[in-house]
């Protein structure tokens, strides 16, 4: 059944009317005219309280009766094989309770797993670590592209496919391609693979065609280094087995449904003899995703040593094995009319996710601009270094680093204001993309304050404007459940599987329900993270706004709807006549009436369970993948960046960002805030000095640590002045899109664009260190004198 | 000051009052260095001087009886000495608001007070805080009632995932027991040691100023 709604859409005033198709027992879509109590407020995060007290238990702070301390033992080497592992020493060792060997023969990069010892303390399972003796046979190895890319360079994953084959390559276990569609039958050349097919999107029109009659075309290559993750919290998880084979495991995966299944076919077991669950999450960007090996290497200890086991990563471990940003080395081309139309892009990325694929960087190049010919080609180039993983928006903050710097270029060539030129060229499919553009030149300053010719002025010190777009989708994952419980004595609870590493998650949960039953939204407690409950997805792909407020607002609405049949009988009204109004109060048309709790009362049993699901948007996907669905909007975003250089030291400041964003439904002004400065500033911290370091002569990482490996910090910090776009798509009840992933798109692009403003030298590779600057700025001299 | 607190209160100690500087007391300057109030004034001790010192009691490495005055309250708790004020807080108190995250000093997420002065509590050994008041995040509310630093936190959403939180309330606290009207710029030297790595920093300045009575848009320029 289904039924014919009339919604009102758009943003600021350019509002239309539309009729969608909903579900016949959807509660009525929330649109650009529904005037909220709870939702769009700056409610404060449902679990601040216990975070702010030291209450807030994260995997790493858990610990369980009877629990042993398991530790690691992880090859120094980037390549070798394994000849002989010897454990007699370290099984006698005090307090050593279990030893357990992987089955590895080959390692691959630095901190490969190959065995694990579990103790009664961390101390002594650290001693035996060290006492257990590997053999290897070290091999060659290959650390740096330019090395991993020459057609006779050792192969990282021998076996599948010599150079020039087309075998196909497997990741090893434990190593998740962050894009498995990616490397479906790839053809090998050496290390270096192509990607069939982008997520993102697919070739258009004629590139070279394209070129040929442009006024003004821009070929630039850019690089972009391995960020790692480097969350607070490194991974950990704490495993033990109850009676009947059994396995229990507490770890801070991002999907505790994903990690349930993925250790019941590691073990062999139903998948409903594994639980997974956390509390909280000290962060995950993207990593998490994965168990394997970690947590399976807990329970293989724990089976032995029939005793739980602890294992958490050191922060060395986690730069190793935790998962990074791949690396990127980009060529680009874009073409240009001098009128101001942008005819052809194009990209060929040679990225690398070390051991380990998915380092695609093409989605900036197809999403953003609407230009006619695009053509953009990734390659996955192996490395012996620990594998990548997706890492807050994939590929689009490298991409759009280059896409949008080679922009300005052309701009440059062409003599076009690159406010103008993408007012131009990048606002058809995302209208608003317009209004942010306008917005944000306004409260940068633009026409006032930029320097009308780059690089003008004099001193040492110098100032810039510039800015870049960004790009996102509208990903959620139809078929999540969400239950909502309304108890008797007026407590209401949700659940659901999907986790709360810091996005808000649970908060807006509780905003969609409270908003429905008339509540407040403390007034809703949200469990969440326990494979048990319905299932709703991991974070990831900046989704779960807008995948899990839907069915979460359904379940509210259909055990509201129980609660006020009782209410109706007790009343002795037709159930249509009533309605819940804030203070949770039942009203009847006849003025009679009935408090929150004298409603939930008369709950049979005690209680009542509903279950939401996510239905698909109203539209239907424009990508419907196993894994994730993609609406039909995208997600558009604008960042200007204000900046200083400091031309004797190289050293850029940045001093103010204006962020001006659209995220569907704003859902919470205050949370959202905190989210999209946060991808600001992990922006920031990749593009100003985050660069792992790799020791070419011992193919190890020089920097695995938070001394040598830089993240940005409090000083560093410019003013940021964001800007939150309502934009009303009218595709779910709640029409939430999504923040995290676009917030981190433009930002880098911006600064970069601001230095070429501030000084007149182009930055082509990250990180803009002192080092980049003054070689850039030394070659920008070159260039006036010759 | 902490550059002059070269000795511990109680047994076992090291420590060599001729150089004015223990290893532990490097230690423990290091780490406050990194919690960024510090004004650190150290010299190392030179083979020499460390000779002629005179021969200390040796302690460890067996567990040994360790006393500390945590938020007001004191515990005695097994340990060995090699144990680090951070591990002691959280696995032998289970005081786990305390949290260790780069095991080095540079990220500040272990920050607590130790009479008063905030330190990297992962920098410290355990037994050289005994006779000093510590205090942890655990002890910033009473009771119920959350320090109002704590709801300044919360009001303006000064956490994503919370890792860092406890460490940078810690910095904030001391920073506002010594200066009760931080400008912004000494509210970002306050906690320039603390990381953050949900970007969560622009908030906590907020928090800052609106719990010493300011107008938090002042971070927004």
């Amino acid at each position: 059944m289904a039924r014919d709604v009339e919604l009102t859409i758009g943003y600021d005033d350019q509002l239309t009317t539309v009729k969608r198709t909903i579900p016949d027992d959807e509660p009525s879509p929330w649109d650009a005219k529904s005037s909220l109590r709870v939702v769009g407020k700056s409610v404060p995060r449902v679990d601040a309280r216990d975070k702010v007290t030291g209450k807030a238990k994260y995997t790493l702070d858990l610990k369980v009766p009877d629990m042993l301390y398991g530790v690691i033992v992880r090859t120094p080497y980037p390549a070798a094989q394994v000849r002989a592992i010897d454990i007699s020493a370290a099984e006698k060792m005090p307090g050593v309770r279990a030893v357990h060997l992987l089955d590895r023969k080959n390692v691959r990069f630095q901190g490969h797993e190959i065995a694990a010892v579990a103790a009664e303390t961390l101390q002594q399972a650290e001693d035996a670590a060290r006492a257990i003796k590997v053999e290897y046979e070290p091999s060659p190895f290959v650390v740096t592209l330019a090395k991993a890319m020459q057609p006779d360079a050792p192969l990282v994953m021998p076996g599948g496919g010599a150079a020039g084959g087309g075998g196909q390559v497997k990741a090893p276990t434990g190593i998740v391609p962050v894009a498995a569609w990616a490397a479906d039958e790839p053809t090998q050349h050496g290390n270096v693979f192509p990607v069939k097919r982008s997520l993102f999107g697919k070739n258009r029109g004629d590139v070279e065609q394209a070129v040929r009659t442009a006024d003004a075309v821009v070929e630039q290559e850019f690089f972009t280094p391995v960020q790692t993750h480097s969350c607070l919290e490194t991974h950990a998880a704490i495993a033990y087995w109850e009676p009947g084979n059994r396995l229990v495991v507490y770890c801070g995966a991002k999907s505790v449904t994903d990690t349930r299944e993925e250790l019941a076919d590691h073990f062999g077991l139903p998948h409903s003899q594994v639980r997974v669950s956390n509390q909280f999450i000290g962060g995950h960007f993207g990593t998490k995703a994965s168990s394997l090996p970690y947590a399976a290497i807990a329970a293989h200890l724990a089976r032995k040593a029939g005793r739980p086991v602890k294992i958490a990563f050191s922060r060395k471990d986690e730069h190793l094995a935790g998962g990074n940003r791949p690396l990127n080395q980009m060529k680009v081309r874009v073409a240009g009319m001098r009128d101001g139309v942008l005819t052809a892009v194009e990209v060929v990325n040679h990225g690398s996710a070390g051991a380990g694929f998915g380092a695609g960087a093409s989605g900036p190049f197809f999403s953003i601009y609407d230009c006619a010919n695009v053509h953009a080609t990734d390659f996955d180039v192996l490395m012996n270094t620990g594998p990548g993983c997706a890492f807050r928006a994939p590929g689009h903050p490298q991409g759009a680093f280059a896409l949008e710097v080679a922009i300005d270029m052309l701009c440059e060539r062409l003599g076009q204001d690159p406010v103008e030129f993408r007012l131009r060229n990048s606002c058809d499919r995302t209208p608003w993309r317009a209004d942010e553009l306008r917005i944000g030149a306004e409260r940068i300053g633009w026409k006032e304050r930029r320097n009308p010719q780059a690089g003008v002025g004099s001193g040492p010190i110098r100032r810039g404007i510039g800015v870049a777009n960004s790009v996102w989708y509208s990903v959620y994952n139809p078929g999540a459940q969400v239950e909502v419980q309304i108890n008797k004595d007026g407590s209401v609870v949700a659940f659901t599987s999907t986790s709360a590493p810091g996005g808000g998650e649970n908060t807006v949960i509780a905003q969609a329900i409270a908003e429905e039953l008339g509540l407040d939204a403390h007034q809703v407690e949200v469990r969440l993270a326990h494979s048990d409950y319905p299932y709703s997805p991991a974070p990831g792909g900046s989704k779960t706004t807008s995948t899990v407020t839907p069915p979460a607002r359904q379940a509210a609405y259909r055990a509201k709807q129980t609660l006020l049949r009782q209410a109706a009988r007790k009343l002795n009204v037709p159930t249509e006549t009533l309605s819940l109004q804030p203070g949770g109060r039942v009203v009847a048309q006849s003025g009679q009436t009935l408090e929150w709790k004298q409603a939930c009362t008369l709950l049979p049993g005690g209680k009542t369970t509903a279950l939401g699901e996510r239905s698909d948007d109203y539209s239907g996907p424009a990508l419907a993948l196993p894994f994730l669905s993609m609406g039909q909007d995208l997600v558009a975003g604008v960042q200007f960046a204000e900046v200083t250089v400091d031309e004797r030291i190289g050293r850029v400041t940045i001093e103010k960002i204006v962020a001006v964003q659209d995220c569907g439904r704003v859902f919470n002004p205050l949370l959202a805030e905190s989210q999209l400065q946060g991808g600001i500033i992990n922006a920031l911290s990749f593009g100003l000095f985050e660069e792992r370091v790799m020791d070419e002569l011992e193919g190890r990482m020089l920097n695995p640590d938070f001394l040598f490996y830089k993240l940005a910090g409090p000083r560093e910090m410019p003013v940021i002045d964001s800007v939150l776009l309502n934009v009303y798509h009218g595709q779910s009840n709640t029409d939430a899109r999504n923040l995290g992933e676009p917030a981190k798109v433009a930002t880098i692009a911006a600064v970069v664009n601001a230095i070429y403003n501030a000084t007149g030298a182009w930055i082509t590779e990250l990180p803009i260190a002192p080092v980049q600057v003054l070689t850039t700025l030394e070659a920008r001299d070159r260039r006036a004198r010759a | 000051m902490r550059e002059k607190d070269d000795s511990v209160a109680s047994p076992p100690t090291n420590s060599h009052p001729a150089s004015g500087i223990t290893r532990r007391s490097f230690l423990k300057g290091a780490g406050t260095g990194a919690a960024g109030l510090a004004t650190v004034r150290l010299s190392l001790p030179t083979a020499e001087a460390e000779e002629k010192a005179p021969a200390a009691s040796v302690v460890g490495p067996d567990p040994m009886a360790v006393t500390f005055r945590v938020n007001g309250q004191t515990h005695t708790v097994r340990l060995e000495p090699r144990v680090t004020l951070a591990d002691a807080l959280r696995d032998h108190l289970d005081l786990t608001g305390t949290k260790l995250i780069c095991d080095r000093g540079a990220c500040g997420g272990c920050t607590v007070l130790l009479d008063n002065e905030p330190v990297a509590s992962c920098m410290i050994l355990a037994i050289t805080a005994q006779g000093k008041e510590i205090r942890t995040v655990e002890g910033l509310a009473q009771g119920d009632a959350l320090d109002p630093l704590q709801e300044a936190f919360v009001a303006h959403d000064a956490l994503q995932c919370g890792y860092c939180t406890p460490g940078m309330l810690m910095s904030c606290r001391a920073l506002l027991n010594q200066n009760p009207k931080p400008s912004l710029s000494e509210i970002k030297a306050a906690v320039s040691g603390n990381v953050c790595r949900c970007g969560t920093y622009p908030h906590v300045f907020a928090a800052v100023l609106a719990a010493s009575g300011q107008d938090p848009r002042l971070v927004r320029g």
